[in-house]
Protein backbone atom coordinates (compact mmCIF):
# COMPACT_ATOMS: atom_id res chain seq x y z
CA UNK A 1 0.00 0.00 0.00
CA UNK A 2 1.52 3.07 -0.93
CA UNK A 3 -1.22 5.90 -2.37
CA UNK A 4 -2.74 7.89 0.25
CA UNK A 5 -4.44 7.02 3.09
CA UNK A 6 -5.59 10.83 4.06
CA UNK A 7 -5.80 13.62 1.96
CA UNK A 8 -6.34 16.89 3.59
CA UNK A 9 -6.32 20.02 1.31
CA UNK A 10 -6.76 23.66 2.53
CA UNK A 11 -8.42 22.46 5.58
CA UNK A 12 -9.99 24.94 7.90
CA UNK A 13 -12.52 24.78 10.56
CA UNK A 14 -14.10 27.15 13.11
CA UNK A 15 -16.26 27.38 15.71
CA UNK A 16 -18.62 29.91 16.93
CA UNK A 17 -19.34 30.26 20.62
CA UNK A 18 -22.44 32.56 21.84
CA UNK A 19 -22.57 34.49 25.14
CA UNK A 20 -25.32 36.42 26.88
CA UNK A 21 -28.84 35.60 27.88
CA UNK A 22 -29.69 35.73 23.93
CA UNK A 23 -26.74 34.66 22.91
CA UNK A 24 -26.64 37.97 21.08
CA UNK A 25 -22.52 37.94 21.48
CA UNK A 26 -20.39 35.77 18.99
CA UNK A 27 -17.31 34.99 18.67
CA UNK A 28 -15.16 32.85 16.38
CA UNK A 29 -11.75 30.61 17.01
CA UNK A 30 -10.78 29.25 14.09
CA UNK A 31 -9.19 25.42 15.52
CA UNK A 32 -7.76 24.60 11.92
CA UNK A 33 -6.61 27.37 9.44
CA UNK A 34 -5.62 26.03 6.02
CA UNK A 35 -3.62 22.66 6.80
CA UNK A 36 -2.41 20.79 4.01
CA UNK A 37 -0.69 17.17 4.03
CA UNK A 38 -0.75 13.38 3.04
CA UNK A 39 -0.73 10.37 5.04
CA UNK A 40 0.49 7.38 2.85
CA UNK A 41 -1.13 4.12 3.17
CA UNK A 42 0.29 1.53 6.03
CA UNK A 43 1.95 4.91 7.47
CA UNK A 44 2.20 5.64 11.31
CA UNK A 45 2.10 9.08 11.43
CA UNK A 46 2.14 11.30 13.92
CA UNK A 47 0.35 14.52 14.95
CA UNK A 48 1.81 16.03 17.40
CA UNK A 49 1.10 19.89 19.36
CA UNK A 50 0.05 21.60 22.88
CA UNK A 51 -3.20 21.34 23.58
CA UNK A 52 -6.19 23.75 21.44
CA UNK A 53 -3.57 23.38 18.78
CA UNK A 54 -6.19 21.35 16.31
CA UNK A 55 -5.50 17.85 17.09
CA UNK A 56 -8.58 16.43 18.48
CA UNK A 57 -10.41 18.48 16.17
CA UNK A 58 -8.36 16.75 12.77
CA UNK A 59 -9.31 13.39 14.16
CA UNK A 60 -13.15 14.35 14.73
CA UNK A 61 -13.16 15.66 11.32
CA UNK A 62 -11.21 12.57 9.90
CA UNK A 63 -14.17 10.28 11.82
CA UNK A 64 -16.72 11.92 9.94
CA UNK A 65 -17.80 13.38 13.65
CA UNK A 66 -16.91 17.30 12.49
CA UNK A 67 -17.65 18.85 9.44
CA UNK A 68 -15.14 20.88 7.60
CA UNK A 69 -15.74 24.60 7.74
CA UNK A 70 -14.00 24.71 4.79
CA UNK A 71 -11.52 22.62 2.05
CA UNK A 72 -11.35 19.05 1.35
CA UNK A 73 -10.36 15.71 3.28
CA UNK A 74 -10.46 12.43 1.65
CA UNK A 75 -9.95 9.14 4.17
CA UNK A 76 -9.08 5.80 1.74
CA UNK A 77 -9.99 7.81 -1.30
CA UNK A 78 -13.63 8.91 0.12
CA UNK A 79 -14.55 12.70 1.03
CA UNK A 80 -15.45 13.13 4.65
CA UNK A 81 -18.63 14.91 4.12
CA UNK A 82 -19.85 13.53 0.91
CA UNK A 83 -19.19 9.97 1.75
CA UNK A 84 -19.24 9.59 5.33
CA UNK A 85 -21.05 6.49 5.35
CA UNK A 86 -17.88 5.03 3.14
CA UNK A 87 -15.20 6.46 5.26
CA UNK A 88 -17.23 5.21 8.61
CA UNK A 89 -16.70 1.38 7.70
CA UNK A 90 -13.40 1.79 7.19
CA UNK A 91 -11.83 3.62 9.91
CA UNK A 92 -11.39 2.60 13.98
CA UNK A 93 -11.37 5.45 16.22
CA UNK A 94 -9.77 5.60 19.43
CA UNK A 95 -10.27 8.19 22.25
CA UNK A 96 -7.36 8.47 24.98
CA UNK A 97 -9.23 8.66 28.79
CA UNK A 98 -12.27 7.47 30.14
CA UNK A 99 -14.93 8.79 28.12
CA UNK A 100 -16.35 6.71 25.28
CA UNK A 101 -17.42 4.04 27.44
CA UNK A 102 -20.68 2.44 28.41
CA UNK A 103 -19.79 1.88 32.24
CA UNK A 104 -22.61 -0.33 33.33
CA UNK A 105 -21.70 -2.93 30.52
CA UNK A 106 -19.17 -5.51 30.74
CA UNK A 107 -15.66 -5.46 28.75
CA UNK A 108 -17.74 -8.24 26.61
CA UNK A 109 -20.70 -6.41 26.18
CA UNK A 110 -19.09 -3.28 25.23
CA UNK A 111 -17.30 -4.94 22.39
CA UNK A 112 -20.84 -7.05 21.29
CA UNK A 113 -22.53 -3.59 20.75
CA UNK A 114 -19.93 -1.87 18.70
CA UNK A 115 -19.38 -5.18 16.87
CA UNK A 116 -23.29 -4.67 16.00
CA UNK A 117 -22.72 -1.05 15.24
CA UNK A 118 -20.07 -1.72 12.38
CA UNK A 119 -22.57 -4.62 11.18
CA UNK A 120 -20.29 -7.63 12.22
CA UNK A 121 -22.84 -10.47 11.52
CA UNK A 122 -23.71 -12.87 14.81
CA UNK A 123 -21.29 -15.63 14.49
CA UNK A 124 -17.89 -13.23 13.25
CA UNK A 125 -19.24 -11.10 15.99
CA UNK A 126 -18.50 -13.48 18.66
CA UNK A 127 -15.26 -14.80 17.46
CA UNK A 128 -13.85 -11.32 16.57
CA UNK A 129 -14.89 -10.50 20.35
CA UNK A 130 -12.93 -13.11 21.94
CA UNK A 131 -10.41 -12.74 19.51
CA UNK A 132 -10.09 -8.68 20.69
CA UNK A 133 -10.41 -9.25 24.31
CA UNK A 134 -7.06 -12.06 24.09
CA UNK A 135 -5.27 -9.40 22.04
CA UNK A 136 -6.00 -6.64 24.74
CA UNK A 137 -5.18 -9.10 27.23
CA UNK A 138 -8.80 -8.34 29.00
CA UNK A 139 -10.47 -12.16 28.53
CA UNK A 140 -10.33 -12.93 32.21
CA UNK A 141 -12.23 -9.84 33.22
CA UNK A 142 -14.55 -9.55 30.23
CA UNK A 143 -17.74 -10.08 32.24
CA UNK A 144 -16.58 -7.62 34.58
CA UNK A 145 -18.30 -4.30 34.29
CA UNK A 146 -16.47 -1.62 32.76
CA UNK A 147 -16.83 0.69 36.09
CA UNK A 148 -14.28 -1.50 38.05
CA UNK A 149 -11.65 -1.81 35.14
CA UNK A 150 -8.23 0.45 35.71
CA UNK A 151 -7.82 2.72 33.57
CA UNK A 152 -5.16 1.04 31.60
CA UNK A 153 -7.47 -1.81 31.30
CA UNK A 154 -10.43 1.11 29.52
CA UNK A 155 -7.82 2.07 27.73
CA UNK A 156 -6.86 -1.41 26.21
CA UNK A 157 -11.07 -1.92 26.04
CA UNK A 158 -11.20 1.04 23.61
CA UNK A 159 -8.25 0.12 21.66
CA UNK A 160 -10.41 -3.65 20.84
CA UNK A 161 -13.42 -1.85 20.15
CA UNK A 162 -11.29 0.77 17.64
CA UNK A 163 -10.08 -2.70 16.33
CA UNK A 164 -13.15 -4.99 16.36
CA UNK A 165 -14.31 -4.48 12.09
CA UNK A 166 -10.58 -4.39 10.93
CA UNK A 167 -10.38 -1.05 10.43
CA UNK A 168 -7.74 -0.18 7.35
CA UNK A 169 -7.29 2.64 9.00
CA UNK A 170 -6.84 3.08 12.77
CA UNK A 171 -7.64 6.66 14.08
CA UNK A 172 -5.69 7.39 17.88
CA UNK A 173 -6.53 10.50 20.10
CA UNK A 174 -3.94 10.29 22.31
CA UNK A 175 -4.11 7.00 23.34
CA UNK A 176 -1.52 6.54 26.21
CA UNK A 177 -2.80 9.64 28.03
CA UNK A 178 -3.02 9.26 32.04
CA UNK A 179 -1.83 5.81 31.18
CA UNK A 180 1.68 4.60 34.02
CA UNK A 181 4.29 3.81 31.50
CA UNK A 182 3.85 -0.38 31.62
CA UNK A 183 0.08 0.16 30.28
CA UNK A 184 1.67 2.82 27.74
CA UNK A 185 3.80 0.24 26.62
CA UNK A 186 1.23 -2.41 26.03
CA UNK A 187 -0.73 0.26 24.11
CA UNK A 188 2.55 1.30 21.81
CA UNK A 189 3.35 -3.05 21.75
CA UNK A 190 -0.19 -3.27 20.21
CA UNK A 191 -0.17 -0.47 17.91
CA UNK A 192 3.55 -1.82 16.52
CA UNK A 193 1.84 -4.93 15.91
CA UNK A 194 -0.93 -3.59 13.85
CA UNK A 195 1.44 -1.09 11.95
CA UNK A 196 3.62 -4.46 11.39
CA UNK A 197 0.41 -5.96 9.73
CA UNK A 198 -0.56 -2.92 7.35
CA UNK A 199 -2.77 -1.08 9.16
CA UNK A 200 -2.10 3.12 8.35
CA UNK A 201 -2.58 4.54 11.45
CA UNK A 202 -3.04 8.16 12.28
CA UNK A 203 -2.08 8.88 15.82
CA UNK A 204 -2.21 12.10 18.00
CA UNK A 205 -0.13 12.56 21.13
CA UNK A 206 1.96 14.78 23.70
CA UNK A 207 4.21 12.22 24.47
CA UNK A 208 7.13 12.93 21.92
CA UNK A 209 9.45 9.82 22.96
CA UNK A 210 6.36 7.91 22.19
CA UNK A 211 5.80 9.40 18.88
CA UNK A 212 9.79 9.42 18.06
CA UNK A 213 9.77 5.60 19.16
CA UNK A 214 6.61 4.76 16.86
CA UNK A 215 5.84 7.06 13.99
CA UNK A 216 7.43 7.03 10.24
CA UNK A 217 6.77 10.49 9.66
CA UNK A 218 5.50 13.50 12.31
CA UNK A 219 4.04 16.52 11.84
CA UNK A 220 4.27 19.35 14.64
CA UNK A 221 0.39 21.44 14.55
CA UNK A 222 0.34 24.84 16.31
CA UNK A 223 -2.62 27.53 16.52
CA UNK A 224 -4.02 25.43 13.39
CA UNK A 225 -1.45 24.98 11.43
CA UNK A 226 1.51 22.36 10.84
CA UNK A 227 4.66 23.95 11.57
CA UNK A 228 6.76 21.14 10.41
CA UNK A 229 6.36 18.14 8.79
CA UNK A 230 8.97 14.92 8.17
CA UNK A 231 10.56 11.83 9.49
CA UNK A 232 11.45 11.65 12.98
CA UNK A 233 15.14 11.39 12.17
CA UNK A 234 15.02 13.89 9.48
CA UNK A 235 13.86 16.34 11.96
CA UNK A 236 15.87 15.54 14.74
CA UNK A 237 18.78 15.87 11.94
CA UNK A 238 17.79 19.30 11.18
CA UNK A 239 18.02 20.40 14.87
CA UNK A 240 21.42 18.49 15.34
CA UNK A 241 23.08 21.98 13.89
CA UNK A 242 23.48 22.41 17.62
CA UNK A 243 24.94 19.83 19.80
CA UNK A 244 23.21 19.17 23.08
CA UNK A 245 25.37 19.09 26.20
CA UNK A 246 24.43 17.76 29.94
CA UNK A 247 26.28 18.52 32.79
CA UNK A 248 25.75 18.25 36.48
CA UNK A 249 26.91 21.76 38.21
CA UNK A 250 26.75 23.15 41.90
CA UNK A 251 23.84 25.17 42.54
CA UNK A 252 26.22 28.06 43.12
CA UNK A 253 27.96 28.04 39.89
CA UNK A 254 24.93 28.22 38.13
CA UNK A 255 24.59 32.10 37.73
CA UNK A 256 27.91 32.05 36.39
CA UNK A 257 27.42 29.86 33.99
CA UNK A 258 24.10 31.46 33.22
CA UNK A 259 26.08 34.63 33.21
CA UNK A 260 28.91 33.06 30.45
CA UNK A 261 26.37 31.35 28.06
CA UNK A 262 24.47 34.52 27.72
CA UNK A 263 27.73 36.28 25.94
CA UNK A 264 28.74 32.98 24.20
CA UNK A 265 27.43 33.49 20.50
CA UNK A 266 25.79 30.26 19.48
CA UNK A 267 24.82 29.37 22.48
CA UNK A 268 21.93 28.86 24.67
CA UNK A 269 21.24 27.20 27.94
CA UNK A 270 17.95 25.13 27.44
CA UNK A 271 16.87 23.65 30.65
CA UNK A 272 18.16 23.45 33.93
CA UNK A 273 16.85 21.27 36.29
CA UNK A 274 17.71 22.10 40.57
CA UNK A 275 17.90 18.96 43.01
CA UNK A 276 18.94 19.72 46.31
CA UNK A 277 22.82 21.42 46.05
CA UNK A 278 23.15 20.36 42.55
CA UNK A 279 21.96 21.47 39.04
CA UNK A 280 21.58 19.26 35.76
CA UNK A 281 21.78 21.48 33.00
CA UNK A 282 21.17 21.00 29.08
CA UNK A 283 22.95 23.22 26.75
CA UNK A 284 22.50 24.05 23.20
CA UNK A 285 25.57 25.24 21.55
CA UNK A 286 26.99 25.45 17.60
CA UNK A 287 30.52 25.45 16.50
CA UNK A 288 33.50 26.89 18.07
CA UNK A 289 31.02 27.57 20.79
CA UNK A 290 30.85 23.71 21.44
CA UNK A 291 34.38 23.54 22.65
CA UNK A 292 34.26 27.01 24.90
CA UNK A 293 31.26 25.97 26.31
CA UNK A 294 33.37 22.53 27.64
CA UNK A 295 35.71 24.69 28.60
CA UNK A 296 33.34 26.97 30.49
CA UNK A 297 31.82 23.98 32.19
CA UNK A 298 35.37 22.31 33.33
CA UNK A 299 36.45 25.41 34.85
CA UNK A 300 32.81 25.66 37.09
CA UNK A 301 33.69 22.54 37.96
CA UNK A 302 30.80 20.38 36.12
CA UNK A 303 30.52 16.98 36.21
CA UNK A 304 29.29 13.71 33.97
CA UNK A 305 29.53 16.34 31.06
CA UNK A 306 27.84 14.45 28.06
CA UNK A 307 27.13 15.29 24.18
CA UNK A 308 23.25 13.80 23.90
CA UNK A 309 21.70 13.32 20.47
CA UNK A 310 18.91 15.67 19.74
CA UNK A 311 14.93 14.57 20.58
CA UNK A 312 11.90 15.48 18.94
CA UNK A 313 11.35 17.13 22.23
CA UNK A 314 14.35 19.32 21.38
CA UNK A 315 12.71 20.10 18.33
CA UNK A 316 9.11 20.70 20.15
CA UNK A 317 10.56 23.00 22.46
CA UNK A 318 12.58 24.84 19.97
CA UNK A 319 9.40 24.87 17.83
CA UNK A 320 6.67 25.91 20.77
CA UNK A 321 8.77 26.09 23.97
CA UNK A 322 7.93 30.00 23.76
CA UNK A 323 4.10 29.30 24.09
CA UNK A 324 3.74 28.61 27.58
CA UNK A 325 0.55 28.05 29.07
CA UNK A 326 -1.57 29.33 26.36
CA UNK A 327 -3.63 27.98 24.40
CA UNK B 1 -25.79 -9.46 6.73
CA UNK B 2 -28.69 -7.48 5.07
CA UNK B 3 -29.68 -4.18 5.75
CA UNK B 4 -32.79 -5.29 7.87
CA UNK B 5 -31.11 -7.60 9.74
CA UNK B 6 -28.41 -5.15 10.73
CA UNK B 7 -31.32 -2.48 11.60
CA UNK B 8 -32.57 -5.32 13.70
CA UNK B 9 -29.52 -5.61 15.51
CA UNK B 10 -28.46 -2.45 16.02
CA UNK B 11 -31.98 -2.01 17.39
CA UNK B 12 -31.74 -5.13 19.67
CA UNK B 13 -27.80 -3.48 20.61
CA UNK B 14 -29.83 -0.56 21.73
CA UNK B 15 -32.42 -2.06 23.76
CA UNK B 16 -29.39 -4.43 25.94
CA UNK B 17 -27.36 -1.33 26.67
CA UNK B 18 -30.44 0.48 28.00
CA UNK B 19 -31.50 -2.78 29.93
CA UNK B 20 -28.13 -2.57 31.31
CA UNK B 21 -27.63 0.75 32.14
CA UNK B 22 -31.26 0.41 34.06
CA UNK B 23 -29.31 -2.10 36.26
CA UNK B 24 -28.00 0.50 38.76
CA UNK B 25 -31.13 1.49 40.04
CA UNK B 26 -32.69 4.46 38.48
CA UNK B 27 -35.22 2.33 36.13
CA UNK B 28 -36.75 1.12 40.22
CA UNK B 29 -37.00 4.77 40.73
CA UNK B 30 -38.78 6.06 37.59
CA UNK B 31 -40.96 3.05 36.06
CA UNK B 32 -41.36 1.41 38.77
CA UNK B 33 -41.65 3.48 42.26
CA UNK B 34 -42.93 6.97 40.67
CA UNK B 35 -46.29 5.03 39.14
CA UNK B 36 -47.13 3.35 42.75
CA UNK B 37 -46.68 7.11 44.36
CA UNK B 38 -48.84 8.84 41.88
CA UNK B 39 -51.53 6.54 41.56
CA UNK B 40 -51.97 6.73 46.03
CA UNK B 41 -51.90 10.57 45.36
CA UNK B 42 -54.77 10.24 42.85
CA UNK B 43 -56.60 7.78 44.66
CA UNK B 44 -56.23 10.18 47.63
CA UNK B 45 -57.53 13.20 45.67
CA UNK B 46 -60.53 11.53 44.53
CA UNK B 47 -61.64 10.53 48.13
CA UNK B 48 -61.60 13.61 49.12
CA UNK B 49 -63.12 15.48 46.17
CA UNK B 50 -66.31 12.84 45.66
CA UNK B 51 -67.31 9.32 46.26
CA UNK B 52 -68.45 9.06 42.65
CA UNK B 53 -67.26 5.72 40.86
CA UNK B 54 -67.39 7.92 37.95
CA UNK B 55 -63.87 8.93 38.61
CA UNK B 56 -62.45 5.83 39.09
CA UNK B 57 -61.64 5.30 35.28
CA UNK B 58 -59.58 8.65 35.66
CA UNK B 59 -57.52 7.99 38.90
CA UNK B 60 -56.17 4.60 37.33
CA UNK B 61 -55.56 5.53 34.10
CA UNK B 62 -54.25 8.62 34.82
CA UNK B 63 -51.04 7.59 36.70
CA UNK B 64 -50.76 4.14 34.62
CA UNK B 65 -50.17 6.86 31.36
CA UNK B 66 -48.39 9.11 33.67
CA UNK B 67 -45.69 6.62 34.44
CA UNK B 68 -45.87 5.12 30.71
CA UNK B 69 -44.98 8.37 29.29
CA UNK B 70 -42.92 9.47 32.36
CA UNK B 71 -40.82 6.23 31.66
CA UNK B 72 -40.44 6.58 28.74
CA UNK B 73 -39.66 10.45 27.48
CA UNK B 74 -38.44 11.63 30.19
CA UNK B 75 -35.54 8.85 29.54
CA UNK B 76 -35.53 10.10 26.00
CA UNK B 77 -33.67 13.25 27.14
CA UNK B 78 -31.72 11.41 29.94
CA UNK B 79 -30.11 9.01 27.11
CA UNK B 80 -29.22 11.92 25.00
CA UNK B 81 -27.26 13.89 27.82
CA UNK B 82 -26.02 10.05 28.75
CA UNK B 83 -24.47 9.32 25.32
CA UNK B 84 -23.18 13.11 25.51
CA UNK B 85 -21.45 13.14 29.06
CA UNK B 86 -20.22 9.51 28.28
CA UNK B 87 -18.78 10.52 25.01
CA UNK B 88 -20.45 7.54 23.31
CA UNK B 89 -22.49 9.80 21.44
CA UNK B 90 -19.40 10.55 19.14
CA UNK B 91 -18.64 7.10 19.27
CA UNK B 92 -21.93 6.40 17.96
CA UNK B 93 -22.05 8.88 15.46
CA UNK B 94 -18.36 7.49 13.72
CA UNK B 95 -19.98 4.40 13.74
CA UNK B 96 -21.53 3.20 10.62
CA UNK B 97 -24.61 2.20 12.03
CA UNK B 98 -27.80 4.71 11.96
CA UNK B 99 -26.54 6.83 15.87
CA UNK B 100 -31.16 6.80 15.21
CA UNK B 101 -31.75 3.45 15.44
CA UNK B 102 -29.42 2.84 18.92
CA UNK B 103 -31.08 5.30 20.53
CA UNK B 104 -34.62 3.91 18.94
CA UNK B 105 -33.61 0.72 20.86
CA UNK B 106 -32.59 2.51 23.71
CA UNK B 107 -35.85 4.60 23.85
CA UNK B 108 -38.13 0.83 23.04
CA UNK B 109 -36.65 -0.59 26.05
CA UNK B 110 -37.82 2.10 28.21
CA UNK B 111 -41.14 2.39 26.93
CA UNK B 112 -41.39 -1.48 27.52
CA UNK B 113 -40.30 -1.03 31.17
CA UNK B 114 -42.16 1.50 31.64
CA UNK B 115 -45.56 -0.47 30.49
CA UNK B 116 -44.98 -2.22 33.77
CA UNK B 117 -47.09 0.80 35.15
CA UNK B 118 -50.31 -0.43 34.19
CA UNK B 119 -50.54 -4.12 36.25
CA UNK B 120 -48.92 -2.29 39.23
CA UNK B 121 -51.29 1.16 38.87
CA UNK B 122 -54.22 -1.63 38.74
CA UNK B 123 -52.84 -3.58 41.79
CA UNK B 124 -52.04 -0.66 43.98
CA UNK B 125 -55.64 1.35 43.28
CA UNK B 126 -57.22 -2.67 44.06
CA UNK B 127 -55.39 -2.71 47.22
CA UNK B 128 -56.87 1.05 47.96
CA UNK B 129 -60.60 0.10 47.22
CA UNK B 130 -60.86 1.06 43.55
CA UNK B 131 -61.47 -1.84 41.89
CA UNK B 132 -61.83 -1.35 37.73
CA UNK B 133 -63.38 -3.59 35.50
CA UNK B 134 -61.81 -4.46 32.25
CA UNK B 135 -65.14 -4.50 30.01
CA UNK B 136 -63.41 -4.56 26.87
CA UNK B 137 -60.16 -6.83 27.08
CA UNK B 138 -59.68 -6.23 23.42
CA UNK B 139 -59.82 -2.70 23.23
CA UNK B 140 -57.73 -2.69 25.96
CA UNK B 141 -54.71 -4.83 24.58
CA UNK B 142 -55.14 -2.94 21.57
CA UNK B 143 -54.95 0.80 23.12
CA UNK B 144 -52.05 -0.74 25.16
CA UNK B 145 -50.03 -1.58 22.59
CA UNK B 146 -50.99 1.45 20.47
CA UNK B 147 -50.31 3.65 23.35
CA UNK B 148 -46.57 1.75 23.77
CA UNK B 149 -45.72 2.50 20.19
CA UNK B 150 -46.78 5.95 20.00
CA UNK B 151 -44.94 6.64 23.23
CA UNK B 152 -41.44 5.37 21.57
CA UNK B 153 -42.65 7.26 18.33
CA UNK B 154 -43.23 10.31 20.58
CA UNK B 155 -39.83 9.66 22.00
CA UNK B 156 -37.86 9.59 19.46
CA UNK B 157 -38.96 13.33 18.27
CA UNK B 158 -38.07 14.56 21.91
CA UNK B 159 -34.67 12.44 21.79
CA UNK B 160 -34.12 14.26 18.22
CA UNK B 161 -34.95 17.67 19.74
CA UNK B 162 -32.94 16.89 23.32
CA UNK B 163 -29.70 16.18 20.79
CA UNK B 164 -29.72 20.00 20.25
CA UNK B 165 -29.93 20.82 23.95
CA UNK B 166 -26.92 20.15 25.62
CA UNK B 167 -28.59 20.76 28.83
CA UNK B 168 -31.07 18.14 27.57
CA UNK B 169 -31.91 16.73 31.37
CA UNK B 170 -33.30 20.16 32.56
CA UNK B 171 -36.19 20.58 29.92
CA UNK B 172 -37.25 16.36 30.53
CA UNK B 173 -38.30 18.06 33.91
CA UNK B 174 -40.10 20.56 32.20
CA UNK B 175 -42.13 19.03 29.40
CA UNK B 176 -44.01 16.44 31.31
CA UNK B 177 -46.68 18.20 33.22
CA UNK B 178 -47.77 20.22 29.82
CA UNK B 179 -48.63 17.30 28.64
CA UNK B 180 -50.60 15.47 30.88
CA UNK B 181 -52.99 18.83 31.09
CA UNK B 182 -53.11 18.83 27.19
CA UNK B 183 -53.97 15.30 27.00
CA UNK B 184 -56.50 15.26 29.40
CA UNK B 185 -55.18 11.87 31.30
CA UNK B 186 -56.13 12.66 34.76
CA UNK B 187 -59.45 14.85 33.97
CA UNK B 188 -62.08 15.55 30.95
CA UNK B 189 -60.35 17.37 28.47
CA UNK B 190 -63.83 19.91 28.13
CA UNK B 191 -62.24 21.45 31.01
CA UNK B 192 -59.54 22.77 29.27
CA UNK B 193 -60.21 26.69 28.28
CA UNK B 194 -61.38 26.22 25.06
CA UNK B 195 -58.10 27.77 23.16
CA UNK B 196 -56.23 24.82 24.68
CA UNK B 197 -58.95 22.37 23.46
CA UNK B 198 -57.74 21.58 20.33
CA UNK B 199 -54.01 21.08 21.35
CA UNK B 200 -55.02 18.01 23.05
CA UNK B 201 -56.00 16.73 19.44
CA UNK B 202 -52.93 16.37 18.43
CA UNK B 203 -51.08 14.80 21.41
CA UNK B 204 -51.75 11.16 20.97
CA UNK B 205 -51.99 10.59 24.60
CA UNK B 206 -55.50 12.30 25.00
CA UNK B 207 -56.96 9.63 22.36
CA UNK B 208 -55.30 6.44 24.35
CA UNK B 209 -56.58 7.63 27.25
CA UNK B 210 -60.03 8.17 26.19
CA UNK B 211 -60.05 4.77 23.95
CA UNK B 212 -58.75 2.89 27.32
CA UNK B 213 -61.50 4.92 29.74
CA UNK B 214 -63.54 3.21 27.34
CA UNK B 215 -62.59 0.51 27.48
CA UNK B 216 -62.97 0.40 30.96
CA UNK B 217 -66.36 1.25 30.72
CA UNK B 218 -66.32 4.69 30.95
CA UNK B 219 -67.83 6.13 27.87
CA UNK B 220 -65.53 8.82 25.77
CA UNK B 221 -65.89 9.33 22.74
CA UNK B 222 -65.90 6.51 19.67
CA UNK B 223 -62.76 4.06 20.61
CA UNK B 224 -62.38 3.19 16.87
CA UNK B 225 -62.01 6.97 16.36
CA UNK B 226 -59.43 7.21 19.26
CA UNK B 227 -57.34 4.44 17.76
CA UNK B 228 -57.41 5.70 13.94
CA UNK B 229 -56.80 9.25 15.47
CA UNK B 230 -53.95 7.24 17.50
CA UNK B 231 -52.21 6.07 14.25
CA UNK B 232 -52.07 8.84 12.15
CA UNK B 233 -50.66 10.49 14.96
CA UNK B 234 -47.81 8.01 15.88
CA UNK B 235 -46.86 7.72 12.15
CA UNK B 236 -46.66 11.62 11.96
CA UNK B 237 -44.43 11.53 15.33
CA UNK B 238 -42.38 9.07 13.52
CA UNK B 239 -41.74 10.46 10.48
CA UNK B 240 -40.86 14.19 11.86
CA UNK B 241 -39.07 12.49 14.30
CA UNK B 242 -36.76 10.35 11.78
CA UNK B 243 -36.45 13.58 9.45
CA UNK B 244 -35.66 16.14 12.65
CA UNK B 245 -32.74 13.19 13.94
CA UNK B 246 -31.36 13.26 10.38
CA UNK B 247 -31.43 17.32 10.10
CA UNK B 248 -29.73 17.56 14.21
CA UNK B 249 -27.21 15.07 13.38
CA UNK B 250 -25.97 17.30 10.95
CA UNK B 251 -26.82 20.59 12.65
CA UNK B 252 -24.73 19.69 15.84
CA UNK B 253 -21.81 18.10 13.07
CA UNK B 254 -21.03 21.43 11.50
CA UNK B 255 -21.41 23.38 15.07
CA UNK B 256 -19.44 20.95 16.57
CA UNK B 257 -21.77 19.92 19.74
CA UNK B 258 -21.80 16.22 19.09
CA UNK B 259 -19.30 16.22 22.32
CA UNK B 260 -18.84 18.14 25.02
CA UNK B 261 -15.40 19.25 23.67
CA UNK B 262 -13.96 20.56 20.55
Amino acid sequence: MSESAIEIRELRRSYTATRGLFGQHRATHEALRGISFDVRGGELFGLLGPNGAGKTTLVKILATVLLPTAGAVRVLGADVVRDADRVRKEIGLVFGGERGLYWSLSGRETLRFWGTMYGLPPPALKARVEDMLELVGLRDRAEDRVETYSRGMKQRLHLARGLLARPRLLLLDEPTIGLDPVAANEIRGIVNKLHDEGTTIFLTTHNMAEAQALCERVAFINDGQIVLLDRPSALTQAAADAAQIEASISLAALQSLRSAIAELDGAELSRSDEAMSAVTVRIRASGSSVSRVIELLGRLGASRVTMTEPTLEDVYMRLLGDRGMRV
Amino acid sequence: MSSVRWALAVLAAGFRIQLAQGRGGSFLLGAVITPVLTTVTFVFIGRYVAKDAELAPFLVVAPALMGLWSGAIFTAGEIIGEERFAGTLELLVAAPAATELAILGRVLASASLALIAFPEVLMVSALLGVTLEVQDPLLAAVTLIALAVSTVALSLLVASTFVLARSARYFQNVIGYPLYIVSGVAFPIALLPVWLQPLSTVVSLSWGASALRSALGHRSGDPVVALVAMLILTVGYALLGHWLFARIERTIRATGEVGLSA
